[in-house]
């Protein structure tokens, strides 16, 4: 058992630490209000390396792993847990199946336009009637000469307005319900695409979610990424270890605010004591520092299982759904400690509470990840 | 770099005590449960391979685990039988330990032969009117020429009547304003004029070892058995349990582990509806629970052990690795009585003894909610000091 992080993912959490608080921080407050789109940072992103952490370099990637994947998400969630779903749809829920599935020809198209930025990806996979039941999915491309004519609707697309390359995921043949499906690279510039207006969501204010419609999407044969009925493959491979990502996310929701919470019950003073030294206080900062390295743990456990080539399905099912659920207690409690301080748009503390209730949603709710731990604990034993 | 795996040596010493203990003790737990039976077999087989010794250097006479794979054979002396594990875990953590590390040369020489032969050990800390609150604790210990004179009455004292050496705690500064820095540690040997052994305690769980009362009546222990000096007492009590704390978590995940293996046997093999039991979501999602709460329970002793080994401060990880462990221990044995049903509450599954032994893991070496406590006020004291500090502070670099 070893827990050192090695030198290398020292300094690149320190590094992902010092953008987050130079670059996200000031700004982070506006675009919130605003429900601006922060743009201008996607290059920023690129040009540190963070659109690419886990990417080898021959691609244009950073070179790193999965561990220091989790590191960098973790330390931009902190401040902006909406850049982090940002980096993780484009970075792995995008860039994983494109590294794994594509032909030399679609990773030398893309993978060195998006380290950069150049290029910003989205993924679509969830539909009106095929959340959870991915493979009820209904979008669907026919043959069509050499390559295929695309249609149908994709729902809450995340980074659907800005991006350059939407990975889609549409049936090949409907008679094969979810051997059907096929997982198709689709230019976001291409004829027949129209976006629908940006989704008010409840958190991640600055994140662009939409529906995306696709109507007679002409796709070429190289629009085709992996073989034909493999597309909840390429699905569940980049939603393993987006999983991570978004357990990454989540433990940086669930350390920004132990940390608050902390700083303002030491020092914060009500019948004459520090707040912390109130048993009850206590416990709820007890019981988040707790919360917050469980989480941590689970998802460094999940990130380094993969980067040894291990299984890590199942860790990363059990990170994701507990770190989830660290980050929306963590968030809450920490809006508890300060009171109706907390509950100001102006501490920025109800924004994490807000940011943070759709961790428990999204790339597989928390009871899909129980049934992915619970089967394989009963695989295990039998 | 992190590798949260056994190391192939840690895994080595995991599957030749797991096989000693399901070979050896495993037949024998249920029945020493019921019948209240002390293992003196067992234990002496254990002595007989170094089990009385983990923690003792080698140059010592010990065996000289380091943490994290003392955390592994009480872990897996657990998964058999808790009772054994907590005898185990208190004559090497709480007794062997502060021995080594606070006492002199001739109290190593006089006392550790004797404990790494065979001999139990035991520590003292609680009394009647002074358990989470030890600085509360009122046994005295008066100077007297060459000896110190102790009075007082200790309870709950795991091992106290088959001890060859307890580590006691009294108060040796009477002014009640002294508080913690009061307290002095003492080698208290049975043999000693004033010392005897009271009521042996009948418990819930952790039925096989024996628990008792101590009653000091002018009892003579000579000044060379002072472990540390005059007011040390406290600081040696917290940093023996620091590492006491890390035990009871890996007793605690030997529990819970046990527990959960009987758990999804049962959900695998007994069929309800015309389904397996773990078929059924709500099954299928307690599982998934359980496994979680063991995953978390196991990184956190984990880290804990490490960082003790590695000589980094612990002690917000022993807390929360007693913490998640314990709750883990009582929330899965708890369900896995759940999931047996009816065959849940009777003798002849073990479920029910696991959920009697983990009881006690919520409560003794620091209740619960004085984790909590230690966990706060770390985070807290880490706090002011990085904001003590002029230049950003370097966090710790560990998982």
């Amino acid at each position: 058992m070893d827990f050192a992080l090695s030198p290398a993912h020292v300094a690149v959490r320190d590094r992902a630490r010092a953008f987050a608080d130079r670059v996200l921080r000031p700004t982070i407050a506006s675009l919130d209000a605003d429900r601006t789109f922060p743009a201008d940072h996607v290059p920023l992103l690129g040009s540190e390396g963070f659109l690419s952490v886990h990417w080898p370099a021959t691609v244009g990637g950073a070179g790193l792993d999965t561990l220091a994947y989790a590191i960098v998400l973790e330390e931009i969630a902190r401040v902006s847990p909406a850049h982090a779903i940002l980096v993780s749809v484009h970075a792995t829920l995008v860039g994983v199946p494109l590294l794994t599935f594509g032909t030399d020809a679609q990773k030398a198209a893309w993978l060195p336009r998006m380290a950069q930025g150049d290029v910003l990806a989205a993924f679509a996979l969830t539909e009106a009637e095929a959340g959870s039941d991915a493979g009820a999915c209904r979008a669907h491309a026919r043959a069509d000469g050499d390559g295929f004519r695309l249609d149908g609707e994709k729902v809450m697309v995340t980074n659907g307005g800005p991006a350059g390359l939407v990975l889609v995921v549409a049936s090949t043949d409907p008679a094969a319900g979810a051997k059907g499906l096929s997982a198709f690279l689709v230019p976001g510039d291409a004829a027949g695409i129209t976006r629908g207006p940006r989704e008010r969501t409840m958190g991640l204010n600055p994140g662009d979610v939409r529906t995306l419609h696709f109507e007679n999407v002409k796709l070429g044969a190289d629009a085709l990424l992996g073989a034909p009925g493999e597309g909840m493959k390429v699905a569940l491979a980049a939603l393993n270890v987006g999983r991570i990502g978004v357990a990454a996310q989540a433990t940086g929701i669930a350390a920004e605010t132990t940390d608050r919470a902390v700083a303002y019950a030491r020092t914060r003073k009500q019948f004459g004591r520090e707040l912390a030294s109130f048993g009850g206080v206590g416990e709820l900062l007890a019981d988040m520092a707790v919360e917050r390295d469980v989480a941590r743990l689970l998802t460094h456990e999940a990130a380094t299982a993969r980067d040894r080539g291990e299984e890590f399905a199942h860790l990363a099912a059990r990170a994701k759904w507990t770190a989830s659920e660290a980050a929306v207690h963590c968030a809450d409690h920490c809006v508890q400690v300060h009171g109706g301080w907390g509950y100001l748009e102006s501490t920025g503390i109800e924004r994490y509470a807000r940011d943070a209730r759709v961790t428990t949603l999204y790339e597989g709710t928390s009871e899909m990840q129980k049934l992915v731990v619970a089967r394989h604990a009963i695989q295990k034993a039998g | 770099m992190i590798d949260f795996r056994d190391s192939p040596d840690q895994a080595q010493v995991r599957a030749m005590i797991r096989d000693l203990a399901q070979g050896e003790f495993a037949p024998h737990a249920a029945r020493w449960d019921q019948d209240k039976v002390l293992p003196t077999e067992a234990l002496a087989q254990l002595a007989e391979l170094g089990f009385f010794g983990l923690l003792v250097p080698e140059e010592l006479g010990g065996v000289g685990y380091d943490p994290v794979t003392y955390a592994i054979a009480l872990e897996e002396l657990a998964r058999v039988s808790a009772a054994l594990s907590v005898m185990i875990s208190v004559h090497n953590s709480v007794c062997c330990w502060p021995i080594v590390h606070y006492g002199t040369d001739e109290q190593k020489a006089r006392f550790l032969p004797m404990l790494t032969g065979g001999r139990l050990g035991a520590f003292s800390l609680s009394e009647p009117g002074a358990g989470s609150d030890a600085a509360a604790l009122s046994a005295s210990a008066r100077r007297d020429g060459d000896h110190y004179v102790l009075n007082g009455t200790k309870n709950w004292v795991t091992n106290g009547a088959q001890a060859g050496a307890i580590v006691l705690f009294a108060r040796t500064d009477p002014d009640p304003a002294a508080g913690s820095r009061g307290i002095t540690a003492f080698l208290v040997t049975p043999d000693l004029p004033g010392f005897s052994v009271g009521k042996h305690e009948d418990k819930m769980g952790l039925r096989a070892s024996d628990t008792v009362e101590l009653a000091l009546q002018d009892c003579r222990v000579p000044a060379l058995n002072r472990l540390g000096a005059e007011g040390q007492g406290f600081k040696i009590a917290m940093s023996t349990l620091d590492g006491g704390r890390i035990g009871i978590g890996a007793q605690s995940l030997g529990i819970a582990g046990a527990a959960f293996t009987e758990a999804v046997r049962h959900a695998t093999v007994r069929s309800t509806f015309g389904k397996k039991l773990h078929e059924h979501q709500p099954v299928a999602f307690l599982i998934a629970e359980m496994d979680r709460r063991i995953a978390a329970a196991r990184l956190l002793v984990g880290r804990a052990a490490w960082k003790r080994r590695e000589g980094l401060p612990h002690r917000i990880d022993a807390s929360m690795a007693k913490l998640v462990a314990s709750e883990a221990a009582n929330f899965v044995t708890h369900r896995a009585i759940q999931i047996h049903g009816g065959y849940g509450y009777v003798k002849e599954y073990p479920v029910e003894r696991y959920y009697r032994d983990a009881r006690v893991t919520e409560i003794y070496e620091g209740a619960s909610e004085i984790q909590r406590i230690v966990i706060a006020r770390e985070l807290v004291a880490a706090a002011a000091a990085a904001d003590a500090t002029v230049a950003t502070p370097t966090p710790e670099a560990a998982s």
